[in-house]
């Protein structure tokens, strides 16, 4: 506890500030958006708000006649607009304007005369993308490196450093931003016919369910399924309601509570002792998948209650035998946008070796920037980018020794590369922060390996008994044994699965709930 | 014309999907109206003491009765077992929790006689600061006992004591309709204690000994930490009686306890319980007349045991080591209880 009259500390003079901008935001919004964010303050799926805001939005949505596909598609467009906006209204309108640009652009890329037409509006309209994204993501970090290096050349720059207050990145940018991308760029390309119905349209980029964290959705996936009439169908809902359940549980118990072993320790790793340094970092691990598969599991639920598919995001990603195959598991909408539209226009894997690696590198690198504007996303993603290019050359020099072969894929052989994988990924995990220079120091003390220092805030053996229930889901699913069983199972046996889910989760759910990590990306 | 028949896939997805929904909430409002029925579900802090003394009663039947309602304070200094083999004959047990003032001490006296146990004496500890007047007329305990400690009929009770009716029903009634999550903490303490902060947990009662008593966990400090817990109880106590009149809804609760106890034939004694020497002088003089008055005025004898312990004894100023509770319940038996058991009064 701080003294009264000591000085106020740092995260203090933060909350202060960014209650007083939060103040100040709201007074040039329309009290009606205000109300709005009185009941849904922060865009999450698992909240009191938000499932009455589904529950209403679900129900008027299943009562509108299947003949008045497009009054349920507007609906579903004023929905996403207001679950945005109860966020940040003037975002909200923001995304609504460059949406509509985009939409307006695609039909001039269509009907454009000459094949130069067509590459100059899909320009305009990737530029107008990456515009957004960098204006609101990176100037911060573009103008803090550029600002740094005019001072170290003895220069006086004319502006000064951006704090992160003065930052506002609006939710979900990095998401639909590559959506629009992606979508200008199929449609180039004649991979996909511009979208002929602005709602239609506005509902790829703006359905609340992927809005602000993905999956990142593709328009010749999306758009199809907007003009396909929708049929209330309990098979579409079970699948549904059990994603729902199955993210619950992930963020609440998992996610949250691992947030509670690691996060004391991450946030003050000069004081903490090797050994709780390592066991953080598993900490770590485990609760970055769960928040972010967690999230996906609820959001591709969320679509299916309301007859919409949206792509799996994660695969067992922990289970994966290499860092490739980690990368095909791993939020799989993002690595595939990376393939297709940055891997493969440089050239992918069809040139020299040395051009494949340069590739790769270059793909991880952006990857990393993607995620956050601030070195240690760089780091990190040029780590997984060595780590793939190295596991291409190892590849390689074992594709000519079969023995050698032959022992990587026995059972023994592949629970060592997989326990390896998971061990670099897990270590790559320590740059997926803010700040480089604490990531230097959790790597100072792990590797240190006996330092003195305080230990994890709760007994490891909740961390264990979590990290064994994570394996063992991993094992069940891809031995194919759970699907049997399930397929199995009487329904009054998964009806009871579903409540038992549902409560273990909230039972588990720590005192302090979470934001999600990926909604800061 | 008849409908085709629905496939059987979509039969059993519709009947999981809705026997779960059935299945939840059968289950919530099952635990629901279990913790409703039962308090100590809710409210581990009394389940688990009134287990003990359950235990303790049908050990000695016949013994006289000897129960301290008290804070934590009473907790770590009412060592009730060297009662027992002071005195002979007697159970006496160690009913403090942390932060209960008179309106936790009216509602847990009010749940014992209910639950069938009158006790032949009945120890109450008043701590000064809970029986403050307050600016803004509510009693301090407000801020520490919540409705998902209580029953429904206790949240109407706390409220006319000031309580706020609105948050307290309010959460009691989240406790109901969702207490798989409004009541995890109670449930985890008891299932999986390990996966809780120390701060979360409600086994403060489960980790006393057979009589109620409570030991602090650490029974040597050093200087420097002393120092610091000290400097803890002064930042919470000092600012609320540097300037101390006594009053309000808290006293009002304590009178209505009074009554209760003699409606039921109970002997009663108030206590305030031993301070160190830098505690006391947190409470100004005029401050502690004032207080002495008004216990003077509740019609009950009143055991002043604030001087009787050196500072040693303490490990903040007001929570004692084993040796210190030692030293007061050595004397509270000689100089109270055991001269009240014997007039039979």
């Amino acid at each position: 506890m701080l003294l009264a009259t000591s000085t106020p500390s740092t995260a203090e003079q933060l909350a202060a500030a960014l209650h007083a901008q939060e103040t100040l935001r709201w007074a040039g919004e329309f009290s009606y958006f205000r109300t709005l964010h009185d009941w849904l303050p922060a865009p999450f799926f698992h909240t009191e708000g938000f499932l009455l805001f589904f529950v209403v939005v679900a129900a008027v949505y299943w009562a509108i006649p299947r003949r008045f596909n497009t009054g349920r598609v507007w609906l579903l467009v004023v929905a996403s607009f207001h679950f945005y906006a109860a966020w940040n209204a003037s975002l909200a309108f923001l995304v609504t304007a460059t949406a509509t640009l985009d939409f307006v652009l695609a039909r001039g890329i269509e009907a454009a005369p000459n094949r130069r037409a067509r590459h100059a509006l899909t320009a305009a309209s990737v530029a107008s993308n990456l515009g957004l994204l960098a204006y609101f993501k990176y100037r911060g970090f573009f103008l803090g490196e550029l600002h740094e290096l005019l001072t170290a050349l003895g220069g006086d720059p004319a502006f000064s450093k951006l704090s992160p207050l003065d930052l506002l990145v609006p939710f979900g940018v990095s998401f639909y931003t590559f959506e629009a991308i992606s979508y200008a760029v199929d449609v180039c390309r004649r991979k996909t016919r511009a979208e002929r119905s602005l709602p239609h349209f506005l509902l790829f980029i703006l359905f609340f369910p992927h809005l602000v964290a993905g999956p990142i959705v593709r328009a010749g996936d999306f758009l199809r399924q907007t003009h396909r009439v929708k049929r209330w169908n309990w098979v579409r809902v079970q699948v549904g309601v059990q994603f729902f359940l199955v993210g619950v549980f992930k963020k609440l118990a998992i996610a949250d509570r691992m947030a509670t072993y690691c996060d004391p320790i991450l946030t003050d790793p000069e004081s903490a002792s090797s050994g709780a340094i390592w066991l953080a970092v598993l900490a770590y691990s485990l609760r970055i998948y769960a928040d972010f598969s967690g999230y996906s599991d609820m959001a591709v639920g969320l679509a299916h209650l309301l007859g919409y598919r949206l792509a799996p995001n994660f695969n067992l990603p922990y289970l994966a035998a290499n860092v490739g195959e980690f990368w095909r598991r791993w939020h799989v909408s993002l690595s595939t946008w990376l393939r297709d539209y940055v891997f493969i226009p440089l050239g992918g894997s069809r040139g020299s070796s040395l051009a494949t690696d340069r590739n790769l590198m270059f793909t991880m690198l952006l990857g990393g920037l993607w995620h956050g504007a601030t070195w240690s996303y760089v780091v990190w993603g040029g780590l997984h980018g060595l780590l793939l290019v190295g596991h291409r050359h190892f590849r390689a020099f074992a594709a000519a020794r079969p023995t050698l072969v032959g022992l990587l894929e026995t059972k023994v052989g592949t629970a060592l590369r997989v326990a390896l994988t998971f061990t670099a990924v897990s270590l790559a995990w320590v740059l997926f922060r803010p700040d480089l220079h604490d990531a230097l120091v959790i790597f100072g003390r792990m590797f240190a390996f006996d330092l003195p220092g305080k230990s994890l805030p709760l007994s490891a053996r909740g961390l264990w008994y979590t990290a064994a229930v994570v394996l063992a889901c991993h094992v069940f699913v891809a031995s194919g044994w759970w699907a049997k069983v399930w397929a199995r199972l009487p329904a009054a046996a998964v009806g009871y699965g579903y409540a038992l889910l549902l409560i273990a989760a909230l039972l588990l759910a720590p005192e302090q709930g979470q934001g999600f990590l990926y909604f800061t990306f | 014309m008849t409908a085709p028949p629905r496939p059987p896939k979509r039969r059993h997805a519709r009947r999981a999907v809705v026997g779960g929904f059935a299945v939840f909430v059968t289950l919530q409002l099952g635990f629901g109206l279990f913790a409703e029925a039962r308090p100590q579900v809710r409210d581990p802090l009394y389940g688990d003491k009134l287990a003990k003394l359950r235990r303790r009663l049908r050990e000695s039947p016949g013994d006289k009765l000897v129960v301290m309602l008290g804070s934590s304070r009473t907790g770590l200094a009412f060592h009730a077992a060297n009662v027992e083999s002071q005195l002979g004959g007697v159970v006496a047990f160690n009913f403090g929790v942390p932060s209960a003032g008179p309106v936790t001490q009216l509602v847990y006296f009010e749940r014992l006689l209910y639950d069938g146990v009158t006790p032949d004496m009945l120890l109450v500890e008043v701590l000064p600061s809970l029986v403050a007047m307050t600016p803004d007329g509510r009693p301090r305990e407000s801020a520490m006992l919540f409705g998902d400690r209580l029953t429904f009929s206790e949240c109407d009770s706390v409220a006319l004591y000031g309580f706020p009716s609105n948050a307290v029903h309010a959460r009691w009634a989240r406790t109901v309709t969702l207490p798989a999550y409004w009541l995890r903490f109670q449930t985890l303490t008891r299932v999986l204690p390990s996966s809780l902060p120390w701060h979360a947990r409600c086994d403060w009662s489960r980790g006393a000994d057979g009589d109620g008593f409570s030991r602090a966990s650490l029974q040597t400090i050093d200087a420097a930490t002393r120092t610091t817990l000290t400097e803890n109880a002064r930042r919470e106590y000092a600012p609320t009686l540097a300037d101390y009149t006594p009053g309000g809804p808290a006293v009002a609760a304590l009178d209505d306890l009074l009554t209760l106890c003699r409606i039921h034939g109970v002997t009663v004694r108030l206590v305030l319980m031993p301070e160190s020497r830098g505690f006391r002088s947190y409470l100004p003089a005029d401050g502690s007349a004032r207080l002495l008055k008004c216990l003077r005025e509740r019609n009950a004898p009143l055991t002043d045991a604030r001087d009787w312990l050196d500072d040693a004894a303490f490990y903040d100023g007001h929570h004692t080591f084993v040796a210190g509770a030692d030293v007061f319940t050595e004397r509270l038996t000689r100089e109270t209880i055991g001269p009240t058991l014997k007039a039979g009064r």
